[in-house]
């Protein structure tokens, strides 16, 4: 699949002059890192009503910009040195499931995600221990903690106490939290988040918890950010992406995401693994398998949760039910096989295409 | 969790904070999984710190310190604030007095022009 181009233009592409450096690039102790000097990353030349975020957004003006900074160390993922941790294999589908005790008894497949929702309770963390009794897990059943939920809710992971509780959770593997990279924002704003992503990673692997990185970019310098940690940190052998929000047959978002997708892994020698969140269609999973061979790829969605009409097989439970309400715990695994075998599906007419 | 447009304000940031230094601060002292006994060989030993010092105080090397809780911690010499505590300084002196020491030693060195000195301090119980 040819994804030559970038949706929105990146530095010097498709114009015949330049663009000048933004009106905050002079000054700022960041402006390597950040590389949108010269692009529209700068300074969008169009905001949305919300497209600058509020107050709750770092920005150049930020009169406490400067401790933030220092806080991620420039924004320099570099400063950031993974650990050889053990990772477990994942097959080609993992289901995500949320809390809910109708549940049990019914998940037989061999990993399962979780995201915060399903596990925060009253202030604490629950452990996998804790949601493998309840929704009654074998041991050997693994628990995938996905850190990609609604930002005020993965706020609360930054912060020492709580990765530590976390760590102690005894998940099987920790996908590190998805901090939002909304467009247009400060751009600033974004590094900020994309660099906090892999802070946590790293304080979780100083822990001992077997957390994977979780990547994103909005234009190519970031993918080269991430092609140059990747290069220093030869152990990652795991990659996660987050692309629930990139919705939408021509949504730029998705673009930008296959483009970046497209060129990170050619400049990583196409050897690393990839745990992506959010696609759940098979228009959506051939453009993955299009970009990355479809045996290293893992995907991942919360979509099994959604209110759609019965399926010939929920309706079978239903009539054998005796005509109650159906029942929830046992649709969902019915709609985990279904997804699991499309998937499967998907993933065989990939690699028969490209033979 | 997102990327692509959106159409909401983002939740409110966070103070500053270097998670990886923290986690190395806390490690050290024992209180993010590793043993109490690390946290209270930690909290007792002698180890020297670098303050801020609040303006032109009457105080010398050699003088006796006590480091009162607070945020930031402060360091009194004879009843007289003399300076804070910051950074990871802070943070670990907070934890060795959330852990229930008084911390208190000596002032090695002062740099009145950097507005900075430097205490030896060591844990003991409260």
């Amino acid at each position: 699949m040819g994804l030559a181009r970038w949706p929105i233009g990146d530095a010097g592409q498709g114009r015949l002059f330049q663009l000048e450096p933004g009106p905050h690039c002079g000054p700022c102790p960041v402006v390597d890192e950040c590389g949108a000097a010269r692009t529209e990353y700068a300074c969008p030349p169009s905001w949305s009503a919300h497209g600058f975020g509020g107050q709750n957004t770092l920005h150049p003006d930020r009169p406490d910009a400067a401790e933030h900074i220092a806080s991620l160390h420039g924004f320099q993922l570099k400063a950031y040195k993974a650990r050889p941790m053990k990772i477990p294999e994942l097959p080609g589908y993992v289901p995500q499931f949320r809390w809910s005790e109708a549940l049990a008894g019914h998940l037989h497949s061999p990993v399962y995600a979780v995201r915060p929702q399903a596990i925060l309770t009253r202030g604490r963390i629950r452990t996998a221990a804790e949601v493998r009794a309840r929704l009654k897990l074998g041991p050997k059943q693994l628990l995938v903690l996905l850190l990609f939920d609604e930002d005020e809710l993965l706020e609360h992971f930054y912060d020492p106490r709580v990765a530590a509780q976390l760590a102690k959770a005894g998940y099987d593997l920790v996908v590190s939290a998805s901090y939002s990279v909304w467009w247009p924002r400060p751009r600033m704003h974004q590094l900020y988040n994309m660099t906090r992503s892999l802070a946590l990673c790293i304080a979780l692997q100083k822990l001992d918890a077997p957390a994977v990185p979780r990547i994103d970019w909005t234009f190519s310098h970031d993918v080269s950010r991430w092609v140059a940690w990747i290069e220093e940190n030869p152990c990652v052998g795991l990659v996660a992406i987050d692309a629930q929000t990139s919705k939408g047959g021509s949504s730029t978002a998705w673009k930008q995401l296959l483009v970046g997708l497209e060129e990170f892994d050619r400049r990583t020698g196409g050897r690393l693994r990839y745990l992506i969140n959010g696609p759940a269609t098979a228009g959506r999973w051939a453009e993955v398998y299009g970009v990355l061979s479809p045996d290293r790829v893992t995907l991942t969605d919360a979509r099994l949760h959604e209110a759609k009409p019965p399926t010939e097989q929920e309706q079978f439970l239903f009539s054998v039910s005796g005509g109650k309400r159906i029942d929830w715990g046992r649709c969902y695994p019915v709609r985990v096989e279904r997804r699991e075998a499309e998937v499967a599906a998907a993933q065989e007419r990939a690699l028969a295409d490209a033979a | 969790m997102g990327r692509g447009p959106r159409p909401a304000d983002d939740p409110p940031m966070k103070e500053p904070v270097d998670l990886v230094a923290e986690i190395d601060v806390q490690d050290n002292l024992g209180s993010t999984g590793a043993s109490a006994s690390r946290a209270t060989n930690a909290c007792e030993r002698e180890q020297e710190v670098l303050f801020d010092l609040a303006g032109p105080v009457a105080t010398a090397v050699g003088e006796e310190v006590d480091l009162r809780a607070g945020d930031p911690i402060a360091v009194f010499n004879h009843g007289e604030m003399i300076g804070i505590l910051t950074g990871s300084a802070n943070r670990a002196m907070q934890s060795c007095i959330d852990f229930g020491y008084e911390m208190s030693g000596s002032l090695v060195s002062l740099d009145r022009r950097a507005g900075t000195g430097v205490l030896k301090v060591s844990g003991g119980p409260r």
